[in-house]
């Protein structure tokens, strides 16, 4: 406990970004995680004598035009949007790692099929890809972490390449080459290890931009069911209100949401100021 | 690189799950209809015979008919896309400009407080989904304040203006109408700060790293040194060589923002090209969803093009 304490305060000093990015990001998990204590209400309960309420003492921030609280399904949405970005992200980066070794290892007519493949989902821009492919695959959790893995991956698969191939011409490949180790332990014990270094710094804004994807899918009705909780979806059910001057439905939510990715946000940007630093 | 992008959509576009006949005929239609149909439009035919039909046509500049209209879908496009482009053409000019100024003074005053704002603004805007920022925007400009029209539209009911270019504002310069001038600007006018709020970040981001570097540089502490001070400096030193990274960056977000106006557009109910790629989506309607593609990679590779050229002119040693 106490060296967590040294850590923390060290970071403090020398890396605000990454503190505040962290201190953000554990709040976010524990209140998801606790999220039965911190709540009176389901996120799917409906109170029959409360519809789009303002906020008061039983609702604290309001109930929306089904009766539900605002504030229970803000918080158990948490647990649906890191869950949705933190795996799709790893999938992503696991599929990239696979395919960036592959590439950037073997080179020659893999590496061209490979690359050419890659140019073609890259050619869309990334919201018309995951659009279309969650119209492919229907709405859904399990969906849309595929959805948002297959668009992230091909980033990862360049970034990895790249790394790869600046690694694989080093001598000690070379050698470990000539001593008869096999291609798959070269790559896992000598390649891999050094080229996940811009990976670790893309990875927590990537968490950001999924979530952005997920909650702008789920907005349009193509992510998140209805009435699963998830912010982008409640901004989409909320967003018809705001006409008529009805804010907490779609405000609180988006608060939510934006200080969310906000946290993975100045995390990346923290990671990548440390690495400027060196 | 076309050729791929359009074979992919292709073939994308006949996986889709669910088809255009029964989201045409709804669902109480006879199985004896939905095979006369399917016919009709060609679509139990081999789906090789339907890709080479489809290449065929493409050649004869001849893109389909909409599935669920019956029009060709380039009209449709035409009636449309204008609208868009001109959405975010406006709104890519205004976030330039804005995020050139934010961005030098951002690096001039590094580490003071104005700095430091400006940072934080670009990292909060960097997190902002753009369909959240335009509903608080409607909130406080039309539910509390009221000093904007309703999000529903480019245009008051009521008001017409000549069309020429399909781009309300700019027609509405063009032939000096000012009341379709002043309703098309005030519709205008939520839409593109959303965009530009979102969109200035990566700019003001990029323009710091740059100026930054410029700053460190050689030349420019010798130019420094040499008593030039003041707005020659800035000028000719900071600009010129701060802005080598802008034209790429602009044709990034250009294509990203052309990717996902869908969501500002159905926020604002803008009708335009977003949200009519997204209704061909949902019906299945494959020319519309083809064109959609195709526009889009097209308009992507001119991005890049006109970038590419600007870039030459502003860094000499560049040649294309």
């Amino acid at each position: 406990m106490h060296k967590l304490y040294q850590v923390a305060k060290r970071t403090f000093h020398e890396e605000k970004l990454v503190f505040f990015g962290v201190s953000i990001l554990t709040f976010y998990f524990l209140v998801g995680l606790l999220a039965p204590l911190l709540t009176h209400f389901g996120p799917t309960e409906i109170d029959f004598e409360h519809f789009l309420s303002a906020p008061d003492s039983s609702h604290l921030l309001g109930t929306d035009g089904n009766g539900m609280d605002i504030l229970s399904r803000t918080i158990y949405a948490i647990r649906v949007d890191l869950l949705v970005s933190v795996v799709s992200v790893s999938i992503a980066v696991a599929i990239g790692i696979i395919i960036g070794c592959i590439s950037g290892y073997f080179g020659g007519t893999i590496d061209t099929a490979l690359m050419r493949l890659l140019d073609i989902f890259q050619s869309f821009p990334t919201f018309i890809l995951a659009l279309s492919i969650a119209a492919i695959l229907g709405p859904g959790i399990l969906n849309l972490i595929i959805v948002i893995a297959i668009v992230n991956a091909p980033a990862y698969a360049r970034l990895v390449r790249s790394e790869v191939k600046s690694i694989v011409i080093q001598g000690y490949v070379d050698s470990a080459r000539l001593s008869g180790i096999k291609h798959v332990k070269i790559l896992i014990a000598h390649i891999l290890p050094n080229s996940l270094l811009p990976v670790r710094i893309i990875a927590p804004l990537n968490c950001g931009w999924a979530i952005l994807t997920l909650a702008g899918l789920s907005f349009l009705g193509l992510g998140v069911p209805i009435p699963e909780a998830e912010w982008g979806s409640m901004i989409g059910a909320g967003s018809n209100d705001v006409v008529s001057g009805v804010w907490w439905t779609s405000v609180v939510p988006g608060v939510a949401l934006v200080a969310c990715i906000f946290g993975f946000t100045i995390l990346g940007e923290g990671f990548q100021e440390r690495q400027r630093k060196k | 690189m076309l050729v791929g992008v359009v074979t992919f959509t292709f073939l994308l576009v006949r996986i889709l799950p669910g088809d255009p006949v029964g989201t045409l005929l709804g669902p109480n239609s006879s199985a004896q209809d939905r095979i006369d149909l399917t016919a009709r439009l060609g679509l139990d035919r081999p789906i090789y015979v339907q890709f080479l039909n489809f290449v065929v046509d493409l050649f004869h500049g001849d893109f389909g008919k909409s599935i669920q209209t019956g029009r060709p879908v380039v009209e449709e496009l035409g009636a449309i896309f204008p609208a868009t482009l001109e959405l975010i053409i406006i709104s890519l000019f205004l976030a330039l400009i804005v995020g050139v100024m934010l961005g030098l003074t951002s690096a001039l005053r590094e580490k003071k407080l104005s700095d430091r704002l400006i940072r934080l603004t670009t990292l909060v805007g960097n997190s902002m989904p753009e369909f959240w920022m335009g509903l608080i925007l409607i909130l406080i400009f039309y539910g509390w304040l009221g000093i904007v029209p309703a999000p529903s539209g480019r245009l008051d009911t009521g008001i017409t203006v000549t069309n020429i270019t399909g781009m309300e504002f700019v027609d509405s310069i063009l032939t000096f109408n000012k009341t379709a001038f002043i309703s098309s600007g005030r519709h205008l006018f939520l839409p593109a700060l959303t965009i530009v709020f979102v969109i200035s970040a990566p700019i003001i981001r990029s323009i710091r790293a740059s100026a930054l570097e410029v700053i460190a540089s050689d030349s420019y502490i010798a130019a420094k040194a040499h008593g030039l001070g003041g707005l020659a400096l800035i000028r000719k030193y900071l600009i010129r060589n701060s802005l080598i990274s802008l034209p790429t960056l602009s044709a990034i977000i250009f294509g990203f923002m052309l990717g996902s106006i869908v969501l500002v557009e159905t926020v604002f109910a803008w009708q335009g090209f977003g949200q009519w790629a997204l209704k061909g989506l949902s019906l299945r309607d494959y020319p519309v969803i083809q064109l959609t593609v195709m526009t889009v990679a097209f308009f992507y590779i001119i991005a890049f093009f006109i970038a590419d050229v600007v870039h030459s002119i502003l860094d000499p040693r560049i040649n294309i």
